[in-house]
């Protein structure tokens, strides 16, 4: 795969979360909100650039036997980093993130692409896996924030969007509406691949 | 030789019967009927309103889905209108139409059509449904109103609200009177406040045959047994059969053919898990009514209910004596 | 064989635990202080917002309060001041509300009026409970100064606090928390009272003291002469 398929597989083909369905815990709890969304996303991104960098880079020096432990060990490490810097510089969106954050750790994408990617590509092309993935997540998140936000709450980016006159439908920010709406989506997202594959199929004859 | 008839060999049924699955709907609807007049008599025309714009929206649904999946339209088994009538009778007389038309969506379309229609899903639509709009609708879907209110289309504001039977023994105020409760003149969903408009509908399915009496008894049983226990006297025990959304549900929705047991013992240990869960939600939970989320959770279990109530068949004998 | 390889991956594994621990350490040391800085900064906020005309605020600690209303903890108690002035006094409680642990923040001024009310943290439920942090709900407390009770009716008393519809166990927990913030400023604006007519009594025994040395200083030049 050249550069720009590595970083274009994690946005459509491979989208950790619509197709790969990987990381449904965050994906499911922190979709309250657009800002929400993406403050995680990009959070996930960033531990899973650097990662899949060191990762990558050690790959020839991590022992085949310890490997998973060694992989939780770097993960970790960055996980932590990025909690202590988000409490320290962005405390609001620490406290919205919560508990999340350190859940990063067991996010399988990034123990995911650890084992799948980086231990077996040179650096450059784990950093841009780790961008594609890290993105195409983000993307996924804040879709699902968006929808879930807007129905569930009447607004999107904390601004009201929908009039006094929405009641907003509660059960989108809660539990049940993040399985309906990612339910949803990632049947809307099958249609369109099928439409276009039968539009494709139809273009040969 | 004389002629012969012509001699066809099939396969079994030989001997079919009347029932289709039309006219089980069919009787379903006509034992919905004394409820339905009951909610009008008590709530009045935005009542029968709401019933119409539930049904309505149901078989708009499934009629819509059928088109979309070009396949044949399977309204004419009149299940979405069964499904209509009873989401309208657990909803408040007061809940906005369009809220009720999201609800009407939500259970024919995500409940029963995603999961492969009539016969495959695995809840009760109408509860199903009564849980997303409570978890939706917070406020609308709690707010009763006293019977005899002049109701209007849309703004209800006004309307003087009652507490319902049940949120009145949570909060340890006085209770309904048991004349209020057995007729129907007290605050709820339009369905459920009438004792007696159920009563009839449920003899006149146990006449029909279309039901089971094993299952309803053991619900209400259970919970009579159980609140009389919790609540320390008999007269709870009564209480808490006749008030919320038991016996209606006990009637029409834990006899549901698809999200039930079949079996005989499965449907005792439906009707006493829909009970047990009823009444411990009712008197340790947070919610004052506890029958939507029991139906839920023992709809979920049914089929490992099934699986270990399953009559012996006859002559089988158990591998172990044989072993011995 | 195998154990050497047992020790040499071992060993790698330390090296990696080894270099991300002190990668850790240093980032802590950077970020600690940071985060110090920033908990007491929003604290402050708070108070201010609920007692805006005080500048200085100053932890008072309330250790032994005993208060008449059960499942309430007294976290925090606070008093603020304006140039040397007593403005009003901030308290913090923690009660148990309808979905866990009910947090708020109030500010009372001296003439025993709640300034205003905030909720700090909660987790009641979304679109019922969770209305109690809108200003329909939680202005409501503004200018109260004694006990209050929750109705359900619209035309609350000037002691009653109107419920939120449906979410009657929330509205309870938060007045039940405010109740027991008045009682505490109540219970320290007395013992305020006696630290002061305690000093004050002390202030007159020394000059007692001293006027009488100078009395008996007096006595004894004139019996001199």
């Amino acid at each position: 795969m050249n550069k720009k398929d590595v970083l274009l597989n994690g946005l459509l083909k491979e989208n950790p979360t619509f197709v790969l369905f990987l990381g449904m815990c965050p994906t499911l709890a922190v979709t309250t909100s657009v800002v929400n969304a993406i403050g995680m996303g990009l959070s996930t991104m960033v531990v899973l650039v650097f990662s899949n960098l060191f990762i990558s880079l050690l790959r020839k020096f991590i022992p085949e036997k310890v490997r998973i432990a060694a992989y939780i060990v770097v993960i970790a490490s960055f996980v932590t980093l990025v909690e202590m810097l988000l409490k320290a510089f962005l405390p609001s969106l620490y406290s919205a993130l919560g508990i999340y954050i350190a859940l990063i750790v067991v996010n399988c994408i990034i123990l995911g692409r650890a084992e799948a990617f980086a231990s077996k590509n040179n650096a450059i092309d784990s950093m841009l896996d780790g961008v594609g993935m890290g993105l195409g997540f983000t993307a996924a998140l804040t879709i699902i924030g968006a929808v879930r936000e807007l129905l569930g709450a009447g607004t999107l980016f904390g601004f009201h969007i929908l009039t006094t006159h929405f009641q907003p439908i509660t059960i989108f920010v809660l539990a049940p509406g993040a399985f309906l709406t990612l339910g949803l989506l990632a049947m809307v997202k099958n249609i369109i691949e099928m439409k276009k594959k039968g539009g494709e199929e139809n273009a040969v004859d | 030789m004389e002629k012969t008839k012509k001699f066809i060999v099939s396969h079994a049924p030989h001997i079919s019967g009347e029932e289709r699955v039309q006219t089980v709907m069919l009787d379903v609807i006509i034992a919905l009927f004394p409820s339905v007049i009951a909610a009008v008599i008590f709530f009045g025309y935005r009542a029968a309103l709401l019933t119409a714009v539930c049904m309505a929206a149901c078989i708009f649904f499934e009629w819509g889905w059928c088109k979309l999946l070009k396949k044949p339209s399977t309204i004419g088994d009149l299940s979405a209108a069964v499904t209509g009538i009873i989401l309208a009778m657990n909803l408040p007389a007061t809940l906005p139409f369009y809220q009720a038309v999201l609800g009407s969506l939500f259970a024919i379309i995500i409940v029963k059509a995603f999961f492969g229609g009539l016969g495959h899903n695995f809840m009760n639509p109408a509860a199903a449904a009564r849980a997303f709009l409570l978890t939706s609708f917070a406020m609308p879907m709690t707010r009763w109103v006293e019977p005899f209110e002049k109701l209007h289309l849309i703004n209800n504001a006004d309307a003087i609200t009652s507490a319902s039977p049940l949120s009145l023994y949570k909060t340890g105020e006085e209770l309904t009177s048991f004349w209020n409760l057995f007729i129907g003149n007290r605050g709820g969903c339009i369905g459920e406040t009438s004792a007696i408009a159920i009563i009839i509908g449920f003899a006149y399915l146990i006449w029909r045959k279309v039901i089971d009496y094993k299952c309803p008894l053991a619900y209400v049983l259970t919970t009579f047994v159980l609140s009389a226990c919790l609540g320390g006297t008999l007269y709870s025990g009564v209480y808490h059969v006749f008030a919320g959304g038991l016996l209606f549900s006990a009637v029409f929705m834990v006899t549901d053919y698809t999200t039930t047991p079949y079996t005989p013992w499965g449907k005792v240990i439906f009707g006493i898990g829909c009970g047990l869960i009823t009444v411990l939600i009712r008197f340790f939970g947070g919610y004052p009514e506890g029958v939507t989320y029991g139906i839920l959770l023992m709809n979920v279990a049914s089929p490992l209910i099934e699986k270990y109530t399953h009559p012996r068949r006859f002559g089988k004998v158990k591998e172990a004596k044989e072993n011995a | 064989m195998l154990k050497n390889h047992l020790i040499k991956d071992a060993l790698k594994l330390f090296v990696i635990t080894m270099v991300s621990a002190l990668v850790l350490a240093v980032a802590n040391k950077v970020t600690a202080p940071v985060i110090a800085e920033n908990d007491a900064k929003r604290q402050e906020m708070a108070m201010q917002e609920v007692l805006p005309d005080a500048k200085d605020f100053k932890k008072v600690d309330t250790g032994g309060l005993e208060l008449s209303e059960k499942d309430v903890r007294i976290k925090e108690f606070y008093t603020g001041t304006a140039e040397e002035r007593l403005v009003g006094y901030v308290v913090d409680v923690v009660t148990n509300g309808y979905g866990g642990e009910l947090e708020i923040i109030m500010g009372v001024g001296t003439d025993g009026k709640i300034c205003a009310t905030k909720i700090l943290n909660s987790s009641e439920t979304a679109g019922l409970g969770a209305k109690a942090s809108e200003p329909e709900f939680i202005d409501q407390y503004k200018g109260k100064s004694m006990l209050l009770s929750v109705v359900k009716n619209e035309d609350a008393d000037f002691n009653e606090i109107e419920a939120i519809s449906g979410a009657t166990i929330t509205s309870e927990a938060v007045t039940r928390a405010v109740n027991a913030g008045l009682e505490a400023v109540g219970k320290r604006t007395v013992t305020t009272s006696i630290d002061i007519s305690q000093a004050v009594n002390e202030e007159f025994e020394k000059l007692d003291e001293e006027s009488h040395k100078q009395i008996e200083q007096v006595e004894e030049e004139k019996a001199d002469e």
